[in-house]
């Protein structure tokens, strides 16, 4: 047996070792390869999407690529952890530090081979799956079609395969062998608890404050201004939160008697402070890749929720025609014609309400327009709004819904005037209706018929058509605004032709976002996942020790529970909070509330980790029972 | 106290082995019964299946009049934890926890009151002589102090029977004797029934009775007299009649 067949048969006949740091690798190969099949797809090598989304989607291999290269590389440096032990006996048996390095680097080479093919193969599997996704979430004229990538599987092959070379050397090259009796006890010494100051307590503390502090504080642009230093504060505060805070919490526990010697307690705690030094590392690298991919996800979907549901609330008619102010009645009068004329032609069944709008001087120095009750009820019926009947003394206040955050809100304008009439007097405002109709972003009132046959002469006469569309299919109605957006230039607005455009250009964007989101996320996953596995050697012989004196099936359960809950929760509660507060922040920045976009994504990661973390329980659990009986 | 009736035990596989067959062994309250054979003999095998962790084939096995293995896996754990007391040849310690910890582990899965725990410790390390070690980790002490360790937390809840494998097997001649005078100090003192497994003859002279097993059956027993001395003789003696040469199975001699 040389020494290459001695690396080779250590990796080959000792697979459960190794497996873990295999899929992972194999993992990253894989969302590289698809991404790849994805962006070297010949659909957007000819030239028909736009330039822009071509350099975004390079970037955004350029990123996965670069994190994949500190995933494996972290991957590789907690599983030479774990083998310690092997080490130390090695050199106990007489191997050269250089011929240790040697195996290293042999035994990475080979995984990495066999990874990066994994993952390719596991890729074309899943290649389908993901150009439909893409279809689907890009506004494509073209479809994507399955095709073999063969552009991509050398791209992969080739970048993975360096990637592992250097990895493999670099690791080679670090790889510090230690006291031999240390490498030999390795497994049983704990790496200790990093000391816990209370001052550093209290700073992780303050930092976290100053930094949520500021970011919920700042308005506007001073968002923009604020973000850098912000994220350097909270980054800062969490990691010593993580290695000081946590420990001087767990500290304080262990030293009282009666909470950590009470049932299985002890086992519970004592675990988490053995533990503590990688834990803390694991918990903060897991917090701020979560933090990342929760903020880039909510703040995606926030903009495009911002871009459309503004739209969307603001139009509630399917077409709207305004005139230019200086339109005479006749091209009014052919523009409508043309209208109709392209909504028959494109089968698309509307009902059209007309009507001269009128806006007015009131008494507070301000023009706004004033609406009879029976144009208003015209134009809620088509909507299905209620409709309103003002007194004869009266003025309702109209305003939009309040999604988009303006600085001052309509209805507070419009209360503080009132509505003058010819006689001198003046009708004062008295309720508040949130509606869209009308579309009148400044707000406007409504009064009875009979009390706008008394208003003063108007300003200026407006004349307003709009169209609401019953159950034609949204093609034919997207097609149709297209038209009509053409042909009756910059007259015509149509709502779900301009959010047909938004999510067109949008749409890559989103994706490339989406994907490099789920990847972080993942990934934060997956390290939790070492982090558990790493030691479960460790806790199966822990287990049947405690085993053999007496431990029930429940009591086991509550241990292992506890202990994978506190890894899987505290680092993503930690990047929940601090998600929500980036995610405020950026809400600030738009004028825009965001809760619901932020409050959907945010709930979506947790009910995903939750469901993680009952799946690895489960696996988990089973493990060690299997050990112990 | 402990009584075995025809325990036989199977292990299935490809080619099923017959580890133990038809063993009948009685135990007295307070007795200090050691188990000696050549290895494979089925030494470990019965110790397994007495201390529960193992169930066997066929026969019974009753410890009070009562058989454990009639019990469900949860109730099997706690009465494990309850009635019997355990030693270890690589003494199972956890290392994540101090001496201390250690010691009070039984009594703290089963929810007592920290006072008690902490005062049952003290008194059981100081009879050990362990009290000054208290909170080193497991990693810290020697050999012979950890087994000291693992026998105050076998005795820490007064079990009615304490089961030793190989509590010798890792530790030198000194401390091997200063371990087992411990143990004859307990069986006497607390009237704990003692099941002992070992190798060692040495070790084994200090029990009351040993039983000598080889493939699985019983060969033969032989009962203390006066002297320590010459039962250790006398197992000797039976030791190189089972097979071997007089002088192969221990090196330790007095």
């Amino acid at each position: 047996m040389t020494f290459r067949q001695f690396a080779f048969r250590n990796v080959l006949r000792n697979k459960r070792l190794y497996i873990a740091y295999f899929l992972s690798s194999m993992f990253t190969v894989m969302v590289f390869f698809t991404f790849a099949i994805f962006a070297f797809h010949p659909v957007f090598s000819d030239g028909s999407i736009n330039k822009n989304a071509l350099i975004g989607m390079a970037a955004s291999g350029g990123i996965i690529y670069v994190f994949s290269f500190f995933f494996i590389l972290y991957s590789m440096s907690s599983f030479i952890q774990s083998r310690k032990k092997e080490f130390g006996l090695l050199i106990n048996l007489g191997a050269s530090n250089k011929q240790i390095r040697l195996m290293v680097f042999l035994e990475n080479i080979l995984i990495g081979f066999f990874s990066t093919v994994g993952g390719i193969l596991a890729g074309l599997v899943f290649a389908k799956a993901i150009l439909l996704i893409a279809e689907n979430v890009l506004i494509i004229d073209e479809s994507l079609d399955f095709y073999f990538p063969m552009l991509a599987i050398m791209v992969t092959f080739v970048s993975f395969i360096l990637l592992f070379f250097c990895i493999s050397m670099f690791v080679a090259f670090i790889l510090r062998t230690n006291k031999l009796v240390d490498l030999i006890k390795g497994d049983k010494q704990s790496k200790g608890e990093p000391k816990a100051s209370i001052i550093l307590s209290i700073l992780a503390a303050l930092l976290l404050i100053a930094g949520y502090g500021t970011a919920l504080a700042v308005k506007g642009f001073g968002v923009v201004i604020a973000m850098i230093p912000v994220i350097i504060v909270v980054t800062l505060g969490t990691y010593i939160l993580f290695t000081q805070l946590s420990v001087y919490c767990i500290r304080l526990l262990k030293n009282n008697k009666s909470i950590f010697w009470r049932k299985t307690n002890m086992l519970f705690f004592s675990d988490l402070s053995f533990r503590m030094k990688d834990n803390a590392r694991t918990f903060f690298m897991v917090a701020i890749i979560s933090t990342v991919a929760f903020s880039a996800i909510g703040a995606l979907y926030g903009f495009q929720s911002y871009l459309t549901k503004g739209v969307k609330e603001m139009n509630p008619y399917t077409y709207t025609y305004s005139p230019f102010l200086d339109d005479s009645k006749e091209v009014i009068d052919n523009d409508l014609k043309q209208v109709n004329a392209i909504l028959e032609e494109e089968n698309v069944d509307a009902k059209m309400e007309t009507a001269e709008l009128s806006y007015f001087d009131t008494t507070g120095d301000f023009t706004v327009l004033i609406a009879k009750a029976s144009v208003y009820n015209r134009f809620a019926a088509l909507i299905d709004e209620k409709e309103i009947h003002p007194e004869d003394n009266e003025a309702i206040i109209i305003e939009q819904s309040d999604a988009m955050m303006t600085q001052q809100k309509a209805s507070e304008v419009l209360m503080k005037s009132g509505v003058p009439i010819e006689n001198g007097q003046e009708i004062q405002p008295s309720n508040v209706i949130k509606t869209a109709v009308l579309a009148e972003v400044n707000g406007y009132y409504v009064v009875s018929d009979a009390v706008y046959e008394q208003l003063t002469s108007p300003v200026r006469t407006e004349t307003n058509a709009v169209w609401k569309v019953n159950g034609t299919n949204e093609e034919q109605v997207i097609e149709a605004g297209k038209k009509l957006e053409q042909q009756v230039e910059h007259k015509v607005f149509s709502v779900d032709y301009a959010l047909y455009e938004i999510n067109k250009a949008y749409g890559p964007i989103l994706f490339i976002g989406l994907f490099i989101g789920i990847v972080f996320f993942v990934s934060a996953g997956s390290f939790l996942y070492f982090r558990l596995f790493m030691d479960i050697d460790e806790e199966k012989r822990k287990f049947r020790s405690i085993a053999k004196i007496g431990l029930t099936e429940p009591e086991l359960k509550k241990v292992v529970t506890r202990q994978i809950a506190i890894l899987f929760f505290s680092p993503i509660v930690v990047a929940l909070i601090h998600g929500a507060v980036a995610l405020t922040a950026l809400s600030r920045l738009f004028n825009y509330n965001l809760t619901a976009e932020a409050g959907l994504v945010l709930g979506c990661f947790a009910l995903i980790q939750v469901i993680y973390f009952l799946i690895v329980r489960f696996f988990y659990v089973k493990q060690v029972e299997k050990m112990i009986l | 106290m402990l009584n075995l009736i025809k325990v036989s035990k199977v292990y299935e596989g490809k080619v099923a082995y017959r580890a133990l067959t038809d063993i009948n062994l009685e135990v007295e309250k307070g007795e200090f019964v050691a188990i000696m054979g050549p290895s494979g003999s089925g030494k470990t095998t019965l110790l397994n299946i007495i201390s529960t962790n193992d169930a066997p084939t066929t026969g019974q096995v009753e410890l009070e009049g009562k058989n454990p293995h009639q019990l469900k896996k949860n109730a099997l754990a706690k009465f494990r934890r309850n009635e019997l007391g355990f030693i270890f040849q690589d003494f199972n310690l956890l290392h994540t926890l101090t001496v201390q910890e250690n010691i009070v582990l039984p009594l703290t899965l089963d929810g007592a009151r920290v006072s008690d725990m902490q005062q049952k410790a003290q008194a059981i390390a100081e009879s050990l002589g362990i009290d000054a070690i208290m909170n080193k980790r497991t990693y810290e002490i020697s050999g012979g102090q950890a087994q000291r360790v693992a026998i105050a937390r076998a005795m820490v809840h007064e079990p009615k029977l304490l089961l030793a494998d190989e509590p010798t097997g890792n530790l030198d001649s000194k401390a091997s004797k200063d371990v087992m005078k411990m143990l004859v100090s307990i069986n006497e003192n607390n009237k704990t029934s003692l099941l002992l497994v070992t190798h060692d003859p040495q070790a084994a002279s200090y029990s009351d009775r040993v039983v000598f097993i080889r493939d699985g059956k019983l060969h033969s027993e032989i009962r203390r007299g006066e002297s320590r001395q010459a039962f250790f003789q006398k197992i000797i003696d039976m030791l190189s009649l089972m097979g071997g040469d007089g002088n192969d199975f221990s090196s330790v001699r007095v």
